[in-house]
């Protein structure tokens, strides 16, 4: 629903909750497409030059893309510091020996500036003037499709996350999603990515639903606030009849699920909302609460639904709340406000390059840089875990058809857990998935702080989707 | 102000401009004027469409700046002082076309023209004195007024600031002759208050009854100084339109 | 009813919007000045609300103590340098060069405080409301804004049509050639109405930043409605710009009744309306004279 008329291809195409539709990422990759065109011109003669350079040096030169400032920059947060770490281990430091020649590596970093075209443009930039090896790539679809999309065309491998893989996945040109919610099409020959979609988002909510539904008398109806922006129109699509199809294999009793309505981003006022949500259905307001909002449009709805006394018993959030700056500007609001997270401290995974513990890694940044943690660090690291992984694969790191099949073989344990990009299981070949678990922000530190006591932390309330991850606290009602 | 007996003022000049050259773009409005304007008289500038009049009047007042020359009030030179300032010293300008403030009302037109005044016998009340009809309209907006009772605020407007020099600028533009005549009979009221005034006019015989000394400007230069009743109307008929004996125009308009 | 919580809602969010624009409304109307950078201004008020004021170890609730003549001063003096400076050329630049402080404010903003978001913290006030009828609530929040959105007008209008300096303001805005002629300075006038315009955008910063989370891009979503309410209401027309915001309020709850999609576009239909029948605005003098 909503979105058919924009979709112009004959099979019937879904969109990603939280992250951006498939449409969205299509749009992206045309407007990449422009780009490769430019690429494709001087893609031999950067081919021919870094052939040469080949001979000469023995360096080997990754480009990271990452939106460092606009809209996107909270995930952008960590890289200063997770960069550091990643040069100081023994492998970036030192560099690596392939065959019989020892590579010094080189990592070149380019801010996307939250825009889609200044990802592609920047991407272009590390191809044709740096001369990189390969490209990596984190946050959100505005960043990751362009430069996926330089990459591809340009003929140089990449690495994405922090996106769910429809998104990613839909802008590729010819690439779809079916009905099934699967992969329609040809794997990018180049690209690769890992972290999660849809279903991983519902796998992870749900299970937190029955177990406030179980302790309390809460109605078995869902609020959905969709924003009519691609995401929004996305969750709208894709979120009830994947519960639905969850809870149906359970056999459990079905729910209700209450529309917020398309409202635009940036509206001022959400009375009609809220009133929508306490009258909910067939008499029962409702107690449930799901969302994929801009930031600063969550903190308005908040505000108000708790000055209108709609106080749902679980507000499970997407899109917002993932970092402690959202949850700081709502204040007292924010406790048990419950979201995913794909990377916490509590962890047990380790650094693939160094050993480091997922608690040595946070409990650092927070020493370090005197901020809060963020779980978009572990998935930063990874990338750069994941590239020694694919090198070690292969017998020129200059080869660029061979880096990029190595990616697609990777299979390994690191800061972001067990990653497997060539399980059968997975979505396609070329993408790897993490399981996320769920937390609730609560006042609060967890240990691991040492020095600086934060008033909020995100707390691992729910582990049924990664059983590595122990659970911190308890899952408590959002309101009681 | 401190010797004067009898309705005699100082000889020496309040207003002062020497040899004043000014520009609009590359064209030469005002070409090396020089005048004065003493306490208690009436010089009137004279002169065609285009002649240098209003720019004349306008970069006295301060509104243009001069490519050359000098303006002096009081003995002190006062070429790059801002017009707001020059108000405070004692020159006000009755613009061309009123320029009154459309959304405020009589009364408030006026009072903004008090608001920074020197000392002096023109005040609100002065004014009501002066015009009769303007109590019992004060409150209405000047833009349900008449052209002549536009053009008595606008005067009103600029004597509260209390000048010692009131720059008139074609203050018959577009009235009725009778209106014309009422709004000049003001003049020496005025006058009588010591206030030295410099006029600007299109219309010569207006202009020559009320005038000390005469002033006629022929494309931006002077053509002709004098005092009225010493001048022959084909002197300054001459002056007017260009048929200069000087220049032997044989080609000169005749009226 | 439902009709009457649907216009008390939306005269509630439209008295905001009131004060948010009415510093627009004035410096268009005195400077002809469309100020593109209105929206961030009120952003930067935020961002001083949230890093200055705990220094004087205020409550934020009380952080327009501070913001407020702060930013009066600021508006003064960026008035009577950089403003003033792009009037003398022509309008054009004008609009170039608040479009330039726009962008410069965004970027100084993010240097100086990360694009993290952030948001006025007062506590549990923010939460209290009062239980009107079993339909209708309204929070404290919003009737304080309301009330000092009217406030702030009546007494603008007040100043305006009371004071000698205000009729200075009106003078110059007619025009401004003959003010400086009745020896009005107007670059101090222009100044004074700066000043006000920016201490009216403080006010709505503050209100803005304790209703929501901001960043430091914005400045531009709020920047549309405040037009949106000063051509309804009329440029430079204070009653308009109050009657403006409130039936663009208002408006927009009648369309989000319908449904949340039409709230936005509830307000732009009247707003096309307004454009259509009556560009000048409902209390937007037709030209004069």
């Amino acid at each position: 629903m909503g979105n058919e008329e924009s979709v112009s291809s004959g099979s019937r195409e879904q969109t990603i909750p939280g992250w951006g539709s498939v449409e969205f990422g299509r749009r992206l990759g045309l407007k990449a497409l422009g780009a490769t065109a430019l690429v494709g011109g001087v893609a031999a003669l950067a081919e021919a030059s870094s052939a040469a350079a080949a001979t000469k040096s023995g360096t080997i030169k990754i480009g990271y893309v990452t939106p460092s400032t606009g809209a996107l920059a909270d995930f952008a947060g960590p890289d200063k510091f997770v960069l550091s770490l990643i040069r100081a281990s023994s492998q970036y430091a030192k560099g690596i020996t392939i065959g019989k020649t020892k590579y010094k590596i080189e990592i070149i970093v380019k801010n996307s500036q939250s825009d889609p075209s200044i990802a592609g443009q920047v991407a272009t930039e590390l191809i044709q003037s740096s001369g990189v090896d390969l490209i990596v790539t984190s946050s959100a679809p505005e960043t990751t499709i362009p430069v996926s999309a330089v990459c591809e065309g340009a003929g140089v491998p990449c690495l994405s996350t922090v996106c769910p893989w429809e998104a990613w996945w839909g802008g590729f040109t010819g690439n779809s999603i079916g009905a099934a919610g699967n992969a329609v099409g040809t794997p990018p020959e180049f690209c690769s990515m890992f972290f999660f979609g849809v279903p991983e988002f519902v796998e992870c909510f749900l299970p937190m639903w029955n177990r406030v539904l179980a302790k309390t008398n809460a109605n078995q109806v869902y609020a959905g606030m969709f924003p009519n922006d691609s995401d929004g129109n996305a969750f709208r699509a894709a979120w009830p009849p994947t519960q639905n199809a969850i809870v149906g294999a359970e056999k459990g009793t079905p729910w209700t699920f209450v529309d917020g309505g398309a409202y635009t981003d940036l509206t001022s006022d959400y009375t009609n909302m809220i009133s929508t949500f306490k009258t909910g259905s067939g008499g029962k307001s409702c107690d449930f609460f799901i969302n994929c909002p801009l930031p600063p449009d969550f903190n308005t709805f908040w505000k108000q639904a708790s000055q209108q006394d709609w106080n749902p018993k679980l507000a499970t959030v997407a899109k917002v709340m993932l970092f402690p700056t959202d949850v700081y500007a709502l204040g007292d609001l924010s406790n048990n406000v419950a979201t995913d997270a794909w990377f916490t401290p509590n962890s047990p995974y380790k650094s693939s390059l160094t050993g480091m513990t997922a608690n040595t890694f946070a409990a650092n940044y927070q020493k370090v840089t005197k901020q809060q943690w963020v779980q978009s660090m572990g998935s930063t690291y990874s990338l750069f875990e994941i590239v020694i992984q694919a090198l070690k694969k292969v017998h020129n790191p200059h080869d660029r058809k061979a880096v990029a099949a190595a990616f697609k073989q990777v299979n390994y344990d690191g800061m972001c857990g067990p990653l497997n990009f060539s399980a059968a299981t997975n979505p396609a070949k070329g993408i790897g998935i993490i399981k996320p678990v769920g937390i609730q922000w609560k006042p609060g530190s967890t240990e691991l702080v040492g020095h600086k006591k934060f008033s909020w932390s995100p707390w691992v309330v729910d582990n049924t989707l990664n059983k590595h991850i122990p659970i911190q606290a308890a899952l408590e009602p959002t309101n009681a | 102000m401190s010797e004067q007996v009898g309705g005699e003022y100082p000889r020496t000049p309040l207003l002062e401009v020497a040899e004043l050259t000014v520009h609009h773009g590359q064209l030469c409005a005002v070409d090396q004027v020089s005048l004065s304007v003493r306490a208690g008289e009436v010089l009137a500038v004279i002169g065609a469409n285009g002649a240098g009049k209003s720019t004349l009047l306008r970069t006295i007042a301060g509104l243009h700046r001069p490519t050359a020359g000098s303006i002096s009030f009081e003995g002190d030179n006062i070429s790059k002082l801002a017009t707001h300032r020059r108000v405070r010293r004692g020159i006000s300008l009755v613009p061309e076309g009123r320029r009154l403030f459309v959304s405020l009302t009589v009364e408030e037109n006026i009072k903004v023209g008090a608001q920074s005044a020197g000392p002096g016998p023109f005040n609100l009340k002065a004014m009501y004195e002066l015009f009769p009809w303007m109590p019992e309209r004060r409150h209405q907006k000047v833009g349900q007024l008449s052209g002549g009772e536009q053009q008595a605020v606008a005067i009103a407007r600029a004597l509260v600031a209390n000048p010692k020099v009131l720059l008139i600028d074609e203050v018959s533009l577009g009235l009725a002759p009778i209106v014309i005549e009422r709004i000049y009979e003001f003049i020496p009221r005025i006058v009588d208050q010591g206030v030295g005034v410099l006029l600007v006019e299109q219309d010569v015989t207006q202009a020559l009854a009320v005038a000390t000394r005469v002033h006629c400007l022929l494309e931006g230069k002077t053509s002709l100084v004098g005092v009225p009743t010493e001048l022959t109307p084909a002197a300054i008929e001459a002056a007017y339109f260009g048929s200069d004996v000087a220049h032997g125009a044989a080609e000169g308009p005749t009226s | 009813m439902i009709w009457v919580n649907t216009v008390i809602e939306g005269v509630l969010v439209g008295s905001f919007y009131a004060l948010f624009a009415c510093g627009l409304s004035l410096m268009f109307g005195v400077m002809k000045i469309i100020n593109l950078a209105h929206g961030d201004m009120a952003v930067v008020a935020g961002y001083t609300a949230i890093f200055l004021v705990p220094k004087f170890h205020l409550a934020p609730v009380w952080s327009f103590v501070v913001v407020v003549p702060i930013f009066a001063l600021f508006g003064y003096v960026l008035q009577r340098t950089l403003l003033q400076k792009a009037i003398d050329r022509d309008p054009f630049t004008t609009l170039l060069v608040t479009f330039g402080l726009s962008v410069i404010i965004e970027n100084l903003l993010l240097e100086i405080y990360t694009a993290n978001g952030q948001s006025i913290d007062i506590g549990v006030l923010i939460s209290k409301s009062w239980q009107v009828s079993s339909t209708l609530t309204i929070s404290y929040f919003s009737l304080v804004v309301m009330a000092v959105a009217v406030a702030v007008l009546l007494s603008l209008q007040l100043f305006l049509s009371r004071t000698g300096t205000g009729r200075q303001i009106r003078a110059v805005s007619d025009d401004r050639e003959a003010a400086q002629l009745c020896g009005t300075n107007y670059r101090h006038i222009f100044g004074i109405a700066s000043a006000i315009a920016f201490a009216t955008v403080a006010l709505a910063g503050i209100a803005y930043g304790i209703s929501t989370e901001f960043f430091p891009s914005s400045g531009g979503a709020n920047l549309l409605f405040a037009f949106e309410a000063v051509v309804i209401g009329g440029i430079g027309s204070l009653w308009g710009t109050l009657l403006g915001g409130v039936l663009l309020g208002v408006s927009q709850q009648l369309g989000a009744h319908f449904s949340p999609a039409y709230q936005v576009l509830g307000g732009n239909i009247l707003f096309l309306a307004v454009l259509a029948v009556r560009p000048q605005g409902l209390f937007g003098k037709r030209t004069e004279m």
